[in-house]
C-alpha cells in the first residue's frame, strides 16, 4: 500500500516535472521576438524551482538569449528583497471555524487586516479549504470565497466582510501580487469605425500585500501576452482604452493594493465556450532611489523641505467630505517630468497603524500639486489629523513585470 | 385692369410686411369677449416674433387698459423669445466649395468660415471634394470628413480635433449647434461564476456643442432601444430616463453619457434596429445676481447675506495670475443650491468676468446638521497676467429656456 502511494507520488512528481520543463523549452524558444523580455522573466522565476533544467533549456541557444535572461536576473538581484518573496500557505481544514483558519493566514500578510465588519460573522458550519503552497494573499481569497465573505481593500488595508460581495472568478498569485479576475463579460461592440467586434472584457484586481515595495507604472494597462480559446486560437488582447474603472483623472495609487484594470479580448466568433488561457502582466515600478520629505508641524502651512534638487511645500490641511486632506507642492529641476516618478504619501495617524496612501495631482509650472486622502476615525467618529506626514519620491525606479496566469474561463 | 391687379397685389404685400398692419386685427380680436378668441389672438400676436415689437410698444398708449395689459404681456413674452434667441445662439452656417483641394486648405476654409476651434496634426495627403450649402457647422464638418473617408474628427476639451483614420460613420443628429453623436452601442453579457450570464446593453453618447453655445444643464433619455429580431433591450428600466451628471460652464465643447438597458441582444441578431429618444437641454436667458463683493482680495473674513444664503469668505487670496478663494455658504430649509463653482466669478478691472473652478477637482461637502445646511467651495479663478480682481461675483439662473434635440437611429450593425 506504501509503496502503491509512493509510487502515485513519484508519477505526480514526474508530471508535474514534465509540464515544468515543457514551460520552460516554450519560454526558452520565445527569447527572440516581441515577447523575449517576458519569456526571459518567466524563466528567471521558473529558475527558482528548477535551475538546471532552465540552464539545460539555454544551453543550445544563441548568445544573446542567454543575455536576455542574465540581464533579467541582475536587475532582480539588484531590486533583491524589495520585490517581495512570501511566505506559503499551505492548510487542509474541513468545517473549522473561520477565525481558526484565518488566524493561520494573517500573521502571514505584510499589511493591517482590517476584520471590524466580523465582530458578528457566526461560526456557521465552518470552512473547509485546502491550499498548498500558497502566498498569503491567494490564501485570503480562497479563504475569503470558502467562507462566504467579501474582501475589499481600502487605503492600504483588507478587510473582510460578511455577506459574500463581488465573486472572485479566479485568482493568480505571483510573490507578494495577487491579481484576482473580478468579472468577465461578453461584449458585442458597434464602434463606427474602431474594428472591436466581439469580444471578452475582463476586469483584473491588482493587489500586493505591502511585502514588496512597488507602485503601477503610470499610465500602464496590464499587457496580455498569450490568450487562446478552447479550439486553440490565438486571441488578439489589448487593455481597454475606455476603461471605466479608471475615470479618475490623475489619480495615482501609492501602491498595487485595489488597482483596477481591464482587459479587451477580440473573440474570432461565437463559438469559443472558453478561454483556454490568458497570460500577462502589469507593469509595476520598484524604487532603487527615493527623496523623503518629512512634515512634523502639520497645522503650519508654507512649510518647505528640500531634497536631492527636489522641494516639497506644504499647502495645508483640511476636512472635506468626511475626509482628511492634505496638499503638497512638489518641484523638481528643470526638464525633469514629475507625472512620470512614482511618488506616494505615508500618514501616521494619532492612533492606528500607518498608512500609505495614493494622490490626485494637478500640474503646475515645474511641477504636481498633490492632494492626498485620508480617513481615519476616532471611537466616537470624529476624524483623526495625521500626527506625521512624509512624502516619498521615487526618484529611481527598476520596471518589473508582475505576471498572472487563467485558464479555463467559461464564456457560457 | 392688368394695371389694378397689380396696384391690390402691391397693396396686399405691403400690408403684409407692415407690422402695424399686421398686428391691428389682432389687437382687435383681443378686445373681444370670448376668451379663447382674445388667448387666440394673444398666441398669434406673439407667434409674429421680434419683427412687430417696436408696433406692439407704439400701441400700449392708443388701447384700452385691458387690451393694454394682454400687449404689455406679449411684449414681454417676445423679449424673452429674443433673449431666449440670444441665450442659444444663431446657428452657424457653413457655404464652402472645395473641387479637389488639399484636406488642410479646406479644414481652414472650414475654420474660417465658421469660427470654430478646429485643429489638426498630419493629415492624409489626397484631396477632397465637398460642396457645402449653408449646413450647419457641425454637419459641414462631419459632410468633409465622410467626403474624404479618411480622415475623422472628435471634440476634445475646448477643441474640435480632425485627425486622420478612417472615417467613423457615427449616428449624429445635428439641431443648431447641438450635435448628438453615439459613440458606442455595446450588447453584454456579465458570466457570473456559476456559469449563469447577466444581459445588459449599453449606449455611450455624446452631446457636443459649437464655442460658446454650451448648455446649462442636459439630460440624455433613450424611449426604443431593440435588435433586428424585435426585443426590446431597455430591459425592466422601462422608458426610465437616465440621468447624468452633466458638465456645466467652462470652454469645453462636449458632454458624455451613458444609457445602460437591461438586456442583450440575441445572439442571432445582426443589428440594432433603431435606437430613438432625446436629449433635453436648457439654455439660461436670464441671470440672477446673488452675490457682489468689491475688492474681494481684501476681504477676507467677511459675511454676506443674500436671501436665503449666507456666505462667508474664509479666506482668499492672490497667488500670482490666480485668486484662491475658500467660500463657506449656510442656508436653512430642504432645498439644495442652484449654483455651483462656475457660477461664481471674478471680475477684472477690464470688466471681464472670470469664472471661478474647483481648486483642484470637482469636489464640495455638504454637511447638513440640524436645521442649517453648510457647503464649502474652494475656488480657483485664473485671471490674465496683470489683472487685479475687483469683484467677486455669484450669479445664479433666473430663467431657463428647454429645448429638445431628437434622435432616431436605424439599423446599427452588431458584430
Amino acid at each position: 500500500m506504501k509503496s502503491a502511494a509512493a509510487g502515485l507520488v513519484l508519477v505526480l512528481i514526474l508530471i508535474l516535472q514534465d509540464g515544468t520543463e515543457a514551460e520552460i523549452k516554450r519560454q526558452a524558444d520565445r527569447l527572440d521576438g516581441a515577447r523575449a523580455l517576458d519569456a526571459a522573466a518567466r524563466l528567471v522565476d521558473l529558475a527558482e524551482a528548477a535551475p538546471r533544467q532552465v540552464e539545460a533549456a539555454l544551453a543550445g541557444k544563441p548568445a544573446a538569449y542567454r543575455e536576455l535572461v542574465e540581464a533579467e536576473r541582475a536587475v532582480r538581484a539588484k531590486v533583491g528583497a524589495k520585490f517581495g518573496k512570501p511566505e506559503r500557505v499551505t492548510l487542509d481544514v474541513t468545517k473549522k471555524p473561520w477565525r481558526e483558519v484565518l488566524d493561520e493566514i494573517r500573521p502571514k500578510l505584510a499589511v493591517p487586516l482590517d476584520l471590524e465588519h466580523m465582530n458578528r460573522m457566526p461560526e456557521g458550519d465552518g470552512v473547509t479549504l485546502k491550499l498548498e503552497e500558497a502566498t498569503p494573499l491567494e490564501a485570503l481569497t480562497a479563504f475569503a470565497k470558502a467562507a462566504g465573505l467579501g474582501l475589499w481593500t481600502n487605503m492600504g488595508k483588507f478587510g473582510l466582510y460578511p455577506g459574500g460581495g463581488s465573486p472572485v472568478m479566479a485568482a493568480s498569485g505571483y510573490r507578494n501580487f495577487l491579481t484576482q479576475l473580478l468579472d468577465l463579460r461578453k461584449v458585442r461592440t458597434t464602434d463606427f469605425g474602431e474594428d472591436v467586434g466581439r469580444a471578452a472584457v475582463l476586469r483584473l484586481g491588482f493587489f500586493s500585500d505591502g511585502g514588496a515595495e512597488a507602485v503601477p507604472a503610470p499610465d500602464a494597462g496590464p499587457e496580455v501576452a498569450e490568450a487562446v480559446d478552447d479550439k486553440g486560437r490565438a486571441l488578439p488582447a489589448f487593455p481597454r482604452k475606455d476603461n471605466p474603472y479608471e475615470g479618475r483623472d490623475n489619480w495615482r495609487n501609492a501602491e498595487v493594493t485595489g488597482h483596477y484594470r481591464e482587459v479587451r479580448v477580440r473573440m474570432a466568433d461565437d463559438q469559443a465556450e472558453k478561454i483556454r488561457l490568458l497570460r500577462g502582466h502589469l507593469r509595476v515600478m520598484v524604487p532603487l532611489e527615493t527623496s523623503r520629505f518629512g512634515f512634523t508641524r502639520t497645522s503650519l502651512n508654507g512649510q518647505k523641505v528640500s531634497a536631492d534638487g527636489y522641494t516639497a511645500e506644504w499647502l495645508g490641511i483640511s476636512e472635506e467630505d468626511g475626509t482628511t486632506i492634505v496638499r503638497i507642492r512638489v518641484t523638481g529641476p528643470a526638464g525633469k517630468d514629475l507625472k512620470k516618478l512614482p511618488m506616494a504619501v505615508r500618514m501616521q495617524p494619532k492612533t492606528g497603524p500607518e498608512a500609505r496612501l495614493g494622490y490626485f495631482f494637478k500640474e503646475i509650472p515645474a511641477g504636481l500639486e498633490l492632494s492626498v486622502e485620508m480617513r481615519e476615525e476616532d471611537e466616537e467618529g470624529n476624524l483623526v489629523p495625521p500626527e506625521k506626514v512624509e512624502l516619498l519620491l521615487h526618484r529611481t525606479c527598476v520596471e518589473r513585470r508582475i505576471p498572472f496566469e487563467f485558464r479555463d474561463l467559461p464564456l457560457k | 385692369m392688368r394695371l389694378a391687379v397689380l396696384v391690390l397685389a402691391a397693396a396686399l404685400l405691403a400690408q403684409e410686411a407692415d407690422p402695424a398692419a399686421k398686428i391691428r386685427p389682432l389687437i382687435e380680436q383681443m378686445q373681444s369677449d370670448s376668451v379663447v378668441e382674445a388667448d387666440d389672438a394673444f398666441n398669434r400676436l406673439v407667434a409674429l416674433g421680434p419683427d412687430v415689437l417696436p408696433a406692439v410698444k407704439a400701441m400700449l398708449d392708443k388701447v384700452p387698459p385691458d387690451v393694454k395689459a394682454r400687449l404689455t404681456a406679449a411684449a414681454a413674452k417676445i423679449e424673452r423669445q429674443v433673449r431666449a434667441r440670444e441665450a442659444i445662439g444663431a446657428p452657424v452656417r457653413v457655404t464652402l466649395q472645395a473641387s479637389k483641394r488639399a484636406p488642410a486648405e479646406v479644414l481652414e476654409e472650414l475654420k474660417r468660415v465658421s469660427g470654430q476651434p478646429l485643429v489638426w496634426g498630419e493629415l492624409p495627403s489626397e484631396p477632397v471634394s465637398v460642396e457645402l450649402q449653408g449646413g450647419t457647422f457641425w454637419a459641414a464638418l462631419e459632410a468633409v470628413c465622410a467626403a474624404h473617408g479618411g480622415m475623422t474628427w472628435d471634440v476634445v476639451g475646448k477643441e474640435i480635433r480632425v485627425s486622420r483614420g478612417k472615417h467613423r460613420k457615427r449616428p449624429l443628429a445635428v439641431s443648431g449647434n447641438l450635435a448628438v453623436i453615439v459613440e458606442r452601442v455595446e450588447s453584454t453579457e456579465h458570466v457570473q461564476d456559476a456559469g449563469t450570464t447577466i444581459p445588459a446593453s449599453y449606449v455611450t453618447a455624446r452631446l457636443v456643442w459649437t464655442a460658446g453655445r454650451g448648455p446649462r444643464d442636459a439630460r440624455f433619455s433613450v424611449e426604443v432601444l431593440k435588435d433586428d429580431l424585435g426585443n426590446s433591450l431597455i430591459g425592466d428600466r422601462g422608458e426610465d430616463e437616465q440621468d447624468e451628471e452633466f458638465y456645466r460652464g467652462g470652454d469645453d465643447l462636449a458632454g458624455d453619457f451613458q444609457f445602460g438597458g437591461g438586456a442583450a441582444a440575441a445572439d442571432e441578431a445582426k443589428s440594432i434596429a433603431e435606437l430613438s429618444g432625446a436629449v433635453r437641454v436648457q439654455y439660461v436667458v436670464e441671470w440672477k445676481q446673488v452675490l457682489s463683493v468689491d475688492e474681494p482680495v481684501k476681504k477676507g473674513g467677511t459675511r454676506h447675506k443674500s436671501e436665503p444664503w449666507t456666505f462667508q469668505i474664509e479666506s482668499i487670496a492672490a497667488k500670482g495670475d490666480r485668486i484662491d478663494a475658500s467660500v463657506v455658504v449656510t442656508w436653512s430649509g430642504e432645498d439644495g443650491l442652484p449654483f455651483g463653482y462656475e457660477d461664481f466669478a471674478v471680475v477684472d478691472d477690464a470688466g471681464k468676468r472670470h469664472p471661478g473652478r474647483a481648486q483642484d477637482r470637482g469636489m464640495f461637502s455638504v454637511v447638513e446638521g440640524g436645521e442649517e445646511n453648510t457647503e464649502y467651495f474652494m475656488l480657483s479663478f485664473e485671471l490674465p497676467a496683470g489683472a487685479k480682481a475687483a469683484k467677486l461675483e455669484l450669479r445664479t439662473p433666473g430663467d431657463l429656456e428647454d429645448l429638445k434635440i431628437p434622435f432616431s437611429f436605424k439599423g446599427i450593425p452588431l458584430p
